[in-house]
């Protein structure tokens, strides 16, 4: 997704545009280390991939497709820095020749996309290759990981930017808004992910010296990348993030949750129980009663984390069922 | 697919627009999106002055409205994103058509919907008149590293024989009996995608040495950017973009 112009205001896009200049120089510095002259082909090559992999589609439910985004493919396979170079190249022509994502959000979109996107990609790589076993298998693993906390790093660039720079202020506060852009690119990470990594694991058999992540050295032995120990590495990752990060996620009202509620006196179970404020008229969301509501099942302390997971569980199980459900129709068409 | 081939976006016409010094063009579309950016959501006459100029523009480079409007397309996502904005934002509530939505939301949408049309108008301008190749000469021109501009040359050169790569191995797939409808296709797709990387990194050495052998040496001979290199009336005519929309958003936009 492309920030386009009027979103974030004019000093914060001179401000991150100034960042991702900053950023691109070193990017380009490092990667004339790792290309010397044969850095315009090579490189240009690998941005003609990432832009042809976000020219293609694929279905992800009858009538809606999704593209790749691919910084934390381009990460494993060419490097950290020649592949955010390369992603921002990308993004750059398709400001000026596609008119995708406004000409002075450029830099929002290079920092999200290229720099933060392509970055926490490839450390995650790094970090878990140093943990699993150097077979297919860990390699598509790492490279699953790293491509579901990429994008939902990536969504959470723009959340700090709509904080910092947003023309509007909003009334669902900074949290939630967090909580839903981190949730919906989960998913579409997850996605992502599993592409990312059977391409990985595609190249690492034939060619293991063109993934940079493995540095040249060859996978052990001819461990298969089973797909349900990849089913099984990608539920408990999304476990773990769901059920681990959102920890993280600050429950104390946020300063425009905190603006709404001047003027009442709040209880110890946080609802208002006098004076006269603008949370008053606040109406309540429909779901509010529910056992998932405000993200922590109700009555019971600190329990976030556990209601993250079954939402995993649910959204796992509810994508089953529609995968089963399809398989069984097409079965018996055929 | 030749150094010369215009891409998707260019609509081929003859006019003064066209021939103008492409960097002169991109500098002055960033400018005029600046200026865009930076007018004050309630300046309604000088969002209205800059439509015009914009139809002056498109006018006079002969580029079909209806053109403009089925590329503008790409902006859907952000007008789903300005309609939703009065009903979240915070602050005093209005009645509209019987629904209540927030005063603040309203202008925040507006300004997103203004600025980035507006925006993506400009550079579409700027996309049907100058073909790719000469977009990047511009960039080099003012003094973008010939580095990133090279590696979109080589990019924009590559990215349709990779499509038709793409293209091919799909083709070869679904002869070979695969189903590519719904997940099913994921190993294949992704396969395939690896396929993809390996082919355009093997060309990628393969064109290196095939320039090296011909005295490539990191830069590009300089012959092949010289032509319409812009002069100082070009540089005074293109300032007038700016300039003019300038003057509205003192004239109208900050009051």
């Amino acid at each position: 997704m492309h920030i386009s112009n009027g979103i974030i205001n004019g000093p914060v896009s001179l401000a991150y545009a100034g960042v991702a200049v900053a950023l691109l120089a070193l990017c380009l510095n490092r990667s004339r280390q790792d290309l010397s002259d044969r850095l315009a082909p090579m490189a240009g090559l690998v941005a003609a991939f990432i832009f042809a992999v976000q020219m293609l589609n694929f279905p992800v439910l009858p009538g809606v497709s999704g593209h790749l985004l691919g910084g934390a493919l381009a990460a494993t396979l060419v490097g950290p820095w020649v592949g955010a170079l390369c992603v921002s190249v990308v993004l750059i022509v398709q400001a000026l020749i596609f008119a995708d994502g406004g000409l002075s959000a450029l830099g929002l979109n290079i920092t999200n996309m290229a720099l933060l996107g392509t970055a926490v990609g490839y450390l995650v790589v790094v970090g878990l290759m140093k943990l699993l076993p150097r077979s297919a298998f860990g390699v598509g693993a790492a490279v699953f990981a790293a491509s579901v906390v990429s994008v939902v790093i990536a969504s959470q660039g723009f959340v700090l930017q709509y904080a910092l720079g947003g023309e509007v202020p909003l009334t669902i506060g900074f949290g939630e808004i967090s909580a839903v852009m981190g949730g919906v690119h989960a998913l579409i990470g997850l996605g992502e992910g599993t592409i990312a990594a059977l391409a990985v694991v595609a190249v690492a058999k034939v060619r293991p010296d063109l993934v940079y992540a493995l540095r040249g050295e060859r996978l052990d032995g001819h461990a298969q990348a089973s797909p349900k120990r990849l089913v099984v590495a990608g539920l408990l990752t999304a476990a773990v993030l769901a059920g681990g990060v959102s920890y993280f996620a600050s429950s104390a009202p946020d300063g425009l949750d905190a603006t709404t509620l001047r003027g009442c006196t709040v209880n110890a179970a946080g609802e208002i129980t006098g004076g006269s404020c603008i949370a008053q008229s606040q109406g309540e969301h429909e779901l509010s009663g529910g056992l998932l509501a405000d993200y922590g099942i109700n009555g019971v302390e600190g329990t976030t984390g556990i209601a993250g997971i079954i939402g995993v569980a649910v959204t796992f199980a509810v994508g089953l069922a529609i995968f089963q459900i399809v398989r069984r129709r097409r079965k018996a068409r055929v | 697919m030749g150094a010369g081939h215009a891409h998707a976006m260019y609509v081929h016409q003859h006019s003064a627009v066209h021939h103008l010094a492409p960097e002169t063009k991109i500098a002055a579309a960033l400018a005029f999106t600046i200026i865009v950016v930076a007018t004050p959501r309630e300046g309604l006459l000088a969002f209205g002055a800059y439509a015009v100029l914009i139809a002056a523009i498109a006018v006079l480079a002969r580029v079909p409205a209806l053109w403009l409007a089925k590329r503008s397309l790409i902006e859907i996502p952000f007008v789903a994103t300005a309609l939703l904005l009065p009903f979240f934002a915070a602050g005093p509530k209005v009645s509209v058509l019987g629904l209540q939505v927030a005063q603040e939301g309203l202008w925040g949408g507006w300004n997103i919907l203004v600025k980035g049309t507006l925006g993506v108008l400009i550079a579409l301008l700027l996309a049907a008149t100058t073909p790719a190749r000469d977009i990047m000469t511009g960039l080099d021109r003012l003094r973008l590293p010939q580095a990133i501009t090279q590696i979109a040359m080589f990019m924009l050169r590559y990215l349709e024989v990779l499509a038709d790569e793409a293209r091919r191995m799909r083709i070869a797939r679904m002869s070979r009996l695969d189903d590519p409808r719904f997940l099913w296709q994921v190993k294949g797709f992704a396969t395939g995608l690896g396929t993809l990387f390996l082919r355009a990194f093997e060309r990628g050495e393969r064109v290196y040495l095939a320039m090296r052998s011909r005295g490539y040496t990191g830069r590009l001979p300089a012959a092949l950017q010289a032509d319409n290199v812009a002069n100082t009336r070009q540089w005074m005519t293109v300032a007038l973009l700016p300039a003019v929309a300038l003057a509205f958003l003192i004239l109208w936009g900050l009051q």
